[in-house]
């Protein structure tokens, strides 16, 4: 968390009090950002931002979370504000380039248009520029805008472009197909023009030979001429306008999550999990005629699933609470957020008013037909944006759920409404922003239940089985594919 | 600028919540937070006199029975299941409404002991604001299956009987709440049950009906 009025005073906004004691207006650059105590959405001019974690009116002072700098501040700024969370660098200051890119499809050949409206010191990497390899364009520096998020399956000469940020760098990264034969570059304006040619023009339709190179000859005025690989250009493309701040070390506490949702070109690989074991503290949770209480079965279970992923498959798992204390619903979802889990799965023991209930049932989160009129109750807007949150991932929830639901009935038993896998609006699940499911393990309140549930034994079997439900969906995860091969497959 | 609008949609329910305790105060003579000791709310049987549609156009409140379904906790424990039962005609819905809540209440094993309704309003937009005393969180035995057949029974309980009502919205000491338990989120209204807490008979056939 960062103070809101340091902030602020970066970008000269000014901080006055809102119309209400829990909330103040943040204003600059003719816009006005409303920013309440314990909310974690930001009305910006005509805009709602969502932060990663709610602002905070701690003694009198603001504190806001760092994704503030790159959400909101740039709003309220008359000048560019860019934030490099890795060197804790604020920016000011348009004077970085501006960088666009796009590619062009022709039958012999494929170009790449890099544009920019300065000079930037560009260097090419060839070495793996071969058919399946990549070619790799260097942008020395260390900041730019642009508006490109990359494009995929483009032809089979290139698979896919996109643009990355490095440490000090960007690099533009070209993945060549099967039909990638070699490369010409040649400079354009302060740019530069890949042209990725086929291997070998195609016998059907209008691609010839000739076309090819009345294409290439068609070039705006090629400066340094094509074959060029090293486009070395002023050094003075180095912002020397930018206004860079560097953020003191304590300035923040959790990483900024770059983008929300979360980039789904993203790498596809598990390696954050939280787990939430239900309840804790003075809210013990459901309680077992025996005696043994929700809070502690769960907390249980949750430690052994959590040696059983760390040490069999090597994923970080961090619990909400690693002991019996308080712990509100919103926070154990922002707790998932703020340390950029892959995905967030609360256990929970169950219990009902008839004491012979019993069995597994994992639940994830459902937006009732109700919720739909979001105008006649409840804080509109905060549901609204808590909907957000979770529904980018439901798909990958409910794969979760099933694979997690069916390895638990191997050990509580078969289910056999909906299989046990359901829906319906937990107020622990709206707030994550990644995959997340609620685990009912078994009844509490069912006396046979009650005994397996406090017994080492069967807490073993179900970490087991939840251990097993995560693996399948960590493949399924992995290969981007479906839940329902996979359990074809094990049949 | 919404927190606003709730708040004045709150304000006035109250007001007029107020109002309608004066008037009927002031017409009834008796406090209506008070049920009404008729022997046709008591669990067992309803003994109230037939319609008696002969003796009068307009039959005063009280003089007949109307049939209505109660959503309690099945014996499986893990979804509804219906109670038909007869309540006392009422001369205004949101008396009618209350009269199923309190039957309710008293009824199901899902609400715990001590818990009183409060008062029950109805807005235009057929939301029915129903608010509890404290118990219903305090005592509460907690568990999502639980959870869900105190807040569905409610809900789905009201809409079945009241098509006026869409949605229920619970409230505790007049006051949103964001949860009973720690499962449900309570700052939404709820409606119809999900399929998975139905009574069978009112399951639809295909799986993966949960509407949206």
């Amino acid at each position: 968390m960062i103070p809101l009025r340091g902030a602020a005073s970066f970008v000269g906004a000014t901080v006055r009090p809102g119309s209400e004691p829990n909330a103040v207006t943040v204003s600059g650059n003719g816009k006005m950002a409303r920013i309440s105590d314990g909310k974690n959405f930001v009305p910006v001019a005509a805009n709602l931002v969502l932060l990663q974690s709610p602002a905070r009116l701690v003694g009198g002072e603001w504190f806001v979370p760092l994704d503030f700098l790159t959400k909101v501040l740039p709003s309220l700024a008359t000048e560019a504000v860019a934030y490099r969370g890795s060197d804790r660098m604020l920016i000011l200051g348009a004077d970085y380039p501006e960088v666009e890119v796009r590619s062009r499809h022709a039958p012999t050949f494929t170009r790449v248009f890099l544009d920019s409206d300065r000079a930037v010191p560009l260097a090419i990497e060839d070495a793996e520029a071969e058919a399946g390899g990549v070619l790799r364009v260097t942008l020395d520096t260390p900041f730019l805008r642009t508006s490109y998020r990359g494009e995929t399956n483009i032809d089979d000469v290139v698979e896919r472009v996109s643009l990355e940020r490095r440490e000090s760098t960007y690099v533009l990264v070209v993945e060549l197909g099967e039909h990638y034969g070699s490369f010409r570059t040649e400079r354009r304006g302060n740019g530069i023009v890949l042209n990725l040619i086929r291997s070998r023009v195609p016998t059907r339709g209008t691609g010839t030979a000739e076309e090819f190179e009345w294409d290439l000859s068609e070039q705006e005025q090629p400066e340094d001429g094509p074959g060029d690989k090293e486009a070395e250009l002023d050094e003075d493309a180095r912002n020397p306008n930018a206004q860079i701040i560097e953020l003191p070390e304590d300035y923040y506490l959790p990483a900024a999550r770059p983008e929300f949702p979360s980039d789904p070109e993203g790498p596809a690989r598990l390696r954050i999990v939280t787990l939430d074991p239900g309840h804790g503290g003075a809210e013990t949770g459901a309680e077992g005629q025996g005696g043994s209480v929700e809070k502690g079965v769960v907390l249980s279970i949750c430690r052994r699933f959590q040696r059983l992923l760390q040490t069999r498959l090597g994923i970080r798992v961090i619990l909400t609470r690693d002991g019996d204390r308080d712990l509100s619903l919103d926070e154990r979802a922002v707790f998932a957020n703020s340390n950029k889990s892959d995905l967030f799965i609360s256990v929970h023991a169950d219990a009902s008013p008839r004491r012979n209930a019993r069995g597994s049932s994992v639940y994830f989160l459902s937006y009732s037909s109700t919720a739909q009129n979001a105008s006649i109750g409840g804080d509109d807007l905060d549901f609204i944006l808590w909907h957000m949150a979770q529904a980018s991932h439901l798909r990958q929830s409910s794969q979760l759920a099933e694979v997690m639901q069916e390895e638990l009935q191997a050990v509580t038993g078969p289910e056999r409404v909906n299989r046990g896998i359901k829906q319906n609006t937990f107020r622990v699940l709206k707030g994550a922003t990644m995959p997340a499911v609620l685990v009912e393990v078994g009844f509490i309140s069912n006396a046979e239940e009650e005994r397996l549930l406090s017994s080492a034994d069967y807490q073993d079997k179900l970490a087991e089985a939840l251990y097993r439900g995560l693996v399948r969906y960590k493949d399924i995860f992995e290969r981007g594919g479906s839940a329902d091969r996979t359990r074809r497959s094990q049949r | 600028m919404s927190r606003k609008g709730v708040f004045i949609a709150a304000t006035m329910a109250v007001l007029m919540i107020v109002a309608a305790v004066y008037v009927t105060f002031w017409l009834v003579g008796q406090p209506v937070s008070e049920p009404t000791a008729a022997p046709e709310t008591t669990p067992n049987r309803t003994h109230a006199a037939a319609p008696k549609a002969s003796d009068a156009s307009e039959p005063a409140p009280g003089s007949e029975v109307i049939p209505i379904k109660l959503y309690v906790p099945a014996g499986s424990g893990r979804s509804l299941a219906t109670e038909e039962q007869e309540i006392q005609l009422e001369d205004s819905v949101q008396k009618q409404v209350r009269q199923v809540v309190e039957l309710l209440v008293r009824r199901s094993a899902s609400f715990p002991d001590g818990v009183e309704v409060r008062e029950v309003f109805i807005t235009s937009q057929g939301v029915a604001y129903v608010d509890f005393s404290p118990e219903l969180v305090q005592e509460h035995p907690g568990g999502t299956s639980a959870e869900e057949l105190t807040v569905f029974g409610l809900s789905h309980t009201l809409v079945v009987n009241f098509p006026v009502i869409k949605t229920v919205k619970i409230l505790v000491e007049g006051r949103e709440i964001q949860t009973i338990a720690g499962h449900l989120d309570l700052t939404v209204p709820y409606g119809r049950a999900p399929d998975y807490l139905r009574p069978e008979s009112e399951r639809s056939e295909s799986r993966n009906n949960e509407t949206s």
